[in-house]
């Protein structure tokens, strides 16, 4: 079975699925080059201008600076709480380790909508609607998952004896982990980065229902838009987030961490 | 150097006893075998020197100072571990400088150092490369580099060679025990392999199920081994059944299941009639002939390993001893099928009362 | 070597407490909202009911969401199931670097903006979208198709969106598959066809599973794309949910069907994992 080929029906149905996944992304792409308005086949003509308009809108820009803002606060508060929690509950230093990690990870599945409007509710009472911190908050409890699922894997493919050997050569165990567990394990740990900043910058069930006044992720300011119509300048400004992935996406892979999703 | 000493020392897990009461002084300078089978709990009792595992009971001493509260960090111990655990992304040089490091150790005194530690293992030129260009026997090497560079007190080592070919093994465990004399440093060595134990140790502790079975020089255990388990585990052996019968004036008259009669040195009282009976394969001389003194049997199977002539010979009644001999020396080697005449010394016939 | 030390509740403690200061607690607080009046004015008013869960059981309004919402979600976990096996099969026999480029392939649109993908498909179905100009200008239909803005653009959009994680679910199960077993049952004298539904399929059952019931929590509990795709008319709970905290401000309302969403897609979960012992138990 391992060397005998696919049946070509398998395989056409694999790649039909693969075009299926590619489909939007590459309308989008086309609709944001197209010289009309409306999306023909064959296109009536190439233009740039749709970037020029998306980049030149100030709503877009300013969207792109707070949604940067939003997601690289939320990455570095999530990464600085979950790897010291990652650490501890790979050494099983407290108790129920497997059901606090389950319990860490389940954001992963809850419906983000309940976290939006429990959290909104909860920032009336306290009198601190639109509070960026509680955003802030929010996108970590939702980003932590990433950055503790790859961490936890890193550290469990890590050789036990390494850390073990740092200890007895006279290294505590902070610069054990500083000397010989980060290195070896920045690769998951840049992975979870990397993808936990991705997630926290795409966000918008949650952010719907957690934006401070006047203010607006990339995201939302999309939906916005698209609530009032089809415009070439949301598909210019899309396919700068698709580049954007991309690119995230290769440096990923890159650094061999592509495979740790899988 | 420093003194070691193990008192009552006993770790559980889950009230399943790993290590039970281990008592063991080990004197400055002194190179102390742990062996036992796998599962003996060795390497449990090496790591709770090492301050790895928490003891669940007794002390740990060095030079009279209780260290078992110490963490592993502060005990200045060497560890060489069985997979050699040298850091990966660190270079030989710096994996050596590691502990030195620790220590505040800088500039060029920590060169000399390390350039020190690398000669004595005789790894100087490698200092740049990285673990994963090197032979195991020079990943072996430079960890051992690294866990004396610091000038420990105490160097474990917890089955070092079990990794290495024969031909290196035997070459490393020359190198080790070169270095321990050089440096003089009280050394623990683990291992499962009673002939390495034997060779390197001054002193060897036989460990069974996380009881100490008996402690003393590699002649002493092999000569007087204190229980069946002992005398079983060290040198090459034949285990058999059989009931005491009778005393002679030098030693234990023992009948084999299957017929033949042997006498033993034993001379202490045993509990029961039912023994076991260890013969070391090496005291099973055979004599080509069906006449002459020692008992009558027929040779079943004839082996050549090189270095050794193997046979297994069935002794009238049924009982089946392997003979041993070396290729040198001046044994007859009738073929199989051959009748002969058998004769065991019986410095080397143990018994122990039978646990059925 | 598992000892319980101290410092690994001061370790775990930041984490912890943020994540029941943000997560917890405000769900629980959801409740006492969950029971008042609705009060047009004020976000809550005082006394206690319990007529915000009431309606949800008796009120044919919420019996639509509810069953559009169970609709949606098992449509979509279906279709996943069934375009999703033959890629993870591809992407679990495949190697090197076919293997990297399959991953990528997958797990690209995971990492791409739900909007983007959503508005992705508006591009392409919709009345005046991609495929409906070009069907007009060839003169394959007459009038636009109606693929977007209804339940079959919302489906074609949430299978999108959710099909990446149905893959990587099956390669995991299949990847776990001996290897053997398939060459076994065709020594055996089974073609590929009876290898698949005797020895594969059951093999990979309890991953199909698994996948079924992460697709189908997550579909239940979208809010984007249906608000995006779904069009006005097609109110599910998530959007249900928006519209009463947002626009009506009836946040009793909004709080109870929060707490029935979230309390359904824990049973699923729960359920799901106390058969998966069960299963995997009796093996």
């Amino acid at each position: 079975m391992n060397d005998r080929p696919l049946h070509w029906s398998l395989r056409l149905a694999a790649a039909a699925a693969i075009v299926f996944l590619m489909l939007p992304v590459v309308v989008v792409v086309f609709a944001s080059f197209s010289a009309t308005a409306y999306l023909t086949i064959p296109p009536q003509g190439w233009t740039l201008r749709w970037f020029a308009q998306a980049l030149g809108d100030p709503t877009y820009l300013t969207a792109i600076v707070f949604s940067l803002e939003l997601a690289i606060c939320a990455t570095v508060v999530a990464v600085l709480l979950a790897i010291p929690a990652c650490y501890a509950l790979h050494h099983r230093w407290v108790p129920f380790s497997g059901a606090i990690s389950s319990f860490v990870l389940s954001p992963l599945i809850f419906p983000a909508v309940v976290i939006g409007v429990a959290l909104l509710q909860y920032m009336s009472a306290l009198g601190l609607r639109g509070n960026f911190v509680i955003l802030v908050l929010a996108h970590v409890v939702i980003v932590t998952p990433y950055v503790v699922r790859t961490a936890l894997a890193g550290l469990a493919g890590l050789d036990p004896t390494l850390e073990e050997a740092a200890r007895v050569l006279g290294a505590n165990r902070f610069s054990a982990f500083m000397l010989v567990v980060l290195p070896l394990t920045r690769l998951s740990l840049l992975a979870g980065f990397i993808f936990a900043f991705i997630t926290s910058f795409d966000e918008a069930s949650v952010t719907l229902f957690l934006l401070p006044p006047g203010e607006a992720t990339l995201p939302v300011t999309i939906f916005s838009a698209i609530d009032l119509g089809v415009d070439p300048s949301i598909a210019a400004i899309s396919t700068l987030l698709i580049v954007a992935t991309i690119v995230l996406l290769a440096l990923v892979e890159r650094l061999g961490g592509a495979r740790r999703l899988v | 150097m420093s003194e070691l000493v193990l008192r009552a020392l006993a770790k559980s897990y889950r009230d399943v006893p790993v290590v039970s009461g281990v008592d063991l002084s080990v004197a400055s300078g002194e190179f102390i075998a742990l062996l036992g089978p796998s599962g003996c709990g060795k390497t449990t009792v090496l790591r709770m020197i090492a301050g790895l595992i928490e003891p669940s009971g007794g002390q740990v001493l060095i030079d009279g100072r209780d260290v078992t509260p110490l963490p592993a960090h502060k005990r200045k111990l060497g560890l060489v571990f069985q997979s050699y655990a040298l850091f990966p992304h660190l270079s030989v040089f710096d994996n050596v400088a590691f502990g030195l490091r620790r220590q505040g150790v800088r500039g060029e005194a920590l060169r000399q150092r390390v350039d020190e530690a690398l000669a004595l293992v005789r790894l100087a030129p490698l200092a740049d490369r990285l673990p994963r260009q090197l032979s195991g026997g020079q990943q072996q090497r430079v960890a051992l580099a690294r866990s004396i560079a610091p000038r420990p007190s105490i160097l474990l080592l917890d089955e070092p060679l079990s990794n290495l070919d024969a031909a290196l093994r035997d070459e490393m465990q020359f190198e080790i025990k070169r270095l321990q004399r050089a440096l003089k440093i009280t050394s623990v060595f683990v291992t499962h392999d009673q002939a390495e134990a034997l060779s390197m140790s001054d002193r060897v502790c036989v460990l069974d199920q996380g009881v100490v079975q008996q402690v003393g020089a590699p002649d002493e255990i092999y000569r007087k081994p204190a229980n069946a388990f002992v005398a079983g585990f060290i040198g090459r052996s034949n285990r058999l059944r059989g009931r005491v019968d009778g005393r002679a004036s030098d030693g234990t008259l023992v009948r084999l299941d299957g017929g033949a009669t042997l006498l033993s040195a034993e001379r202490r009282e045993l509990g029961g009639a039912d023994v076991d009976v260890i013969i070391r394969r090496q005291a099973v001389r055979v004599v080509a002939g069906d006449r002459g003194a020692g008992l009558a049997g027929t040779i079943v199977m004839r082996s050549f390993s090189g270095e050794r002539i193997e046979r297994v010979v069935r002794l009238e009644g049924g009982a089946e001893l392997i003979a041993e001999c070396d290729v040198g020396a001046h044994q007859d080697d009738p073929p199989v099928g051959a009748a002969v005449r058998v004769s065991i010394d019986p410095q080397w016939v143990f018994l122990a009362a039978s646990e059925a | 070597m598992a000892t319980q030390r101290p410092a690994g509740y001061l370790l775990i403690t930041p984490l912890g407490l943020v994540l029941l200061g943000v997560f917890v607690a405000p769900i629980l607080l959801m409740v006492p909202t969950s029971l008042r009046h609705y009060d047009p004015g004020a976000a809550a008013a005082s006394g206690w009911t319990f007529e915000n869960y009431t309606q949800i059981v008796t009120d044919p309004y919420f019996h639509g969401v509810l069953a559009r919402t169970f609709t949606m979600g098992a449509l979509v976990t279906l279709i996943c199931l069934v375009v999703g096996y033959p890629l993870a099969y591809v992407l679990a026999r495949s190697t090197g670097a076919a293997r990297s480029w399959l991953t990528l392939l997958v797990v690209f649109p995971l990492l791409l903006n739900i909007v983007v993908r959503s508005f992705g498909w508006i591009a392409l179905l919709a009345n005046h979208g991609l495929l409906n100009n070009a069907l007009l200008a060839m003169h394959v239909v007459d009038a636009p198709l109606k693929l977007m803005f209804n339940l079959t653009g919302l489906i074609i959009g949430l299978t999108h969106i959710f099909l990446p994680f149905m893959v990587l679910v099956l390669v995991a199960a299949l990847q776990a598959l001996p290897r053997d077993a398939e060459a076994a049952a065709a020594t055996l004298g089974a073609g590929p066809m009876k290898t698949f539904f005797l020895v594969t399929l059951p093999l990979t059952a309890p991953g199909m599973f698994a996948g079924s019931v992460l697709v189908f929590v997550l579909t239940i509990s979208a809010l984007v794309t249906p608000r995006l795709l779904g069009g006005p008319a097609y109110k599910v709970m998530a959007t249900v949910i928006y519209d009463e905290f947002l626009s009506d401000l009836d946040w009793p309302s909004g709080a109870a069907l929060a707490f029935v969403l979230t309390v359904i897609a824990l049973a699923i979960v729960a359920i799901a994992s106390l058969l998966t012992k069960r299963w995997t138990a009796a093996r």
